[in-house]
């Protein structure tokens, strides 16, 4: 059994064999170079009022920490954290929620999330309203990569050397996977949405989370302002259209085959999660809460099979477990 | 955190003491502690008992716990108010560490006091010129005030 030196409690560690309703894990951290870990949220808490980052344990100079923790997939995940930069852990966790898949190619996830190149299946049980719906988030999403994409671009041909740094989000100090979407217009401090929410959820102010840390003016989206010409340069087309950075080129049969692929695992998806939303069932989920938990629960799902439908999976099991968990971090209770 | 925290050192304490020191709440209030440490016999304290009042902050184990001791005690770290001069106390606190550790080191203490970080520099000097005085003056005190 391990304890935390910090508080002496005990540190659930991940169980396999543990059904999700039973879950209640520690989201770990542990110290590199040492070794040594601790609940991440003990450790941080230290770092706010320690001189330097040095082991509680052992004084040796930490480096950086790898948090594992229990993704809302159902599934543990390892990832590390810059001690300087991440500081909240919860925020960099949400953060990196979003990139699930991360470790894939970002082309084929762009293309799911394309709706011209992604049909919806019909046969989806979720009233043409929901369906239009889900289309309409998919477009926001795919317009806002577009959009923040090309504002990297300006920005890299911008003459301001230090430009890079204001990119990075205030809080998790990252621009790296996904551009800080938010920014203060007042004092140009950047933000991830997602770092902003959940860092005003933490401290009580869940309502008025859409406002600059620093001096509470309201955020506005990286959209809204790319619209103002006056303030970012308007970007030029480009006529060669752009390469995708991390993966070769695939061949429109191979993308039809992904795409197949990743409507089949969302059909197990939605088929599992429809009876929160649909049915007079002790769960009502939101139609905002489907689409969520069906994006990120489906994405996770794509993550076990690399992308590809395997028939000896059993998605729906998979399917059913990361949703509970899903429901339940939303503070449903599921039995 | 810190009451549970508390709690769980007191349960070890009274399970497991540490050699030649005791502690434990006064009355009712957790964040209150008193305790005692024996004379190391290898020092001029041995034979007597010293006494240390124990205040834990609310935000431990983020913040040391303040400790002083009651007993006069003729040393070079430790001032009439009882205060001493102990790192781990002050900059080098760790929150790994507890007051069980913490007792301990002040036991080290006793027996090696640190001339070159003093907090009466009157006694510090003595110790470093003449230890046989310092060590009589040290013995005469324990046997005035803690015996």
């Amino acid at each position: 059994m391990l304890e935390c030196p910090i508080c002496m409690d005990t540190i659930s560690l991940y169980d396999l064999h543990k059904k999700p309703s039973e879950t209640d894990y520690d989201i770990v951290g542990e110290l590199v170079p040492c070794h040594h870990k601790f609940h991440s949220e003990c450790i941080r808490q230290w770092h706010t009022v320690a001189p330097d980052l040095k082991c509680p344990v052992c004084r040796t100079l930490s480096i950086s920490m790898t948090v594992t923790y229990d993704s809302n997939t159902g599934f543990e995940r390892k990832i590390q954290v810059h001690l300087k930069k991440g500081f909240l852990v919860d925020a960099v966790l949400q953060y990196e929620g979003m990139m699930l898949p991360a470790q894939h190619p970002s082309r084929v996830n762009d293309l799911v999330e394309h709706p011209e190149e992604m049909e919806i299946p019909s046969e989806t049980g979720i009233n043409v309203g929901l369906a239009s719906d889900f289309r309409s988030i998919l477009t926001v999403a795919a317009n806002e990569r577009v959009e923040s994409e090309s504002e990297e671009d300006v920005l890299a041909l911008s003459p301001e050397p230090d430009i890079g740094d204001d990119l990075m989000c205030k809080i998790c100090g990252d621009d790296e996977e996904i551009p800080a979407d938010t920014r203060c217009p007042s004092c140009d401090f950047r933000y991830h949405e997602s770092c902003l929410h959940s860092t005003a959820c933490e401290v009580g102010e869940g309502d008025t989370w859409q406002q600059c840390i620093e001096c509470r003016t309201l955020v506005t989206h990286i959209n809204k302002i790319r619209g103002r010409s006056t303030e970012i340069p308007v970007h030029q087309p480009r006529s060669v259209p752009r390469q995708p950075r991390t993966a070769p080129e695939l061949s429109s049969q191979q993308i039809a085959k992904i795409l197949d692929s990743k409507t089949k695992i969302q059909k197990h998806v939605r088929n599992q999660l429809r009876k929160y939303y649909n049915s007079s069932d002790v769960v009502q989920i939101t139609k905002e809460e489907f689409l969520t938990i069906n994006r990120t629960v489906s994405r996770s799902l794509y993550a076990l099979s690399d992308n590809e439908y395997n028939k000896n999976i059993d998605y729906d099991t998979h399917a059913k477990r990361a949703i509970s968990v899903a429901l339940h971090k939303l503070g449903y209770m599921t039995t | 955190m810190s009451s549970k925290r508390i709690s769980k050192e007191l349960r070890d304490i009274e399970r497991d003491p540490p050699t030649s020191c005791s502690a434990g709440p006064v009355g009712d209030d957790l964040y209150h502690w008193q305790a005692s440490i024996m004379g190391p016999p290898d020092s001029p304290y041995a034979g007597g008992v010293f006494f240390l009042t124990i205040h834990f902050p609310t935000d431990y184990p983020f913040k040391p716990p303040k400790i002083a001791f009651t007993t006069k005690i003729y040393h070079p770290n430790i001032n009439a108010n009882g205060n001493i001069c102990l790192d781990i106390l002050k900059d080098q606190w760790s929150p790994a560490l507890t007051l069980s550790k913490v007792l301990l080191s002040i036991c080290s203490l006793l027996t090696d006091a640190n001339p070159d970080d003093p907090l009466v520099p009157e006694i510090a000097n003595i110790y470093k010129t003449d230890r046989p005085k310092y060590e009589a003056t040290a013995r005469e005190w324990t046997k005035k005030y803690a015996v």
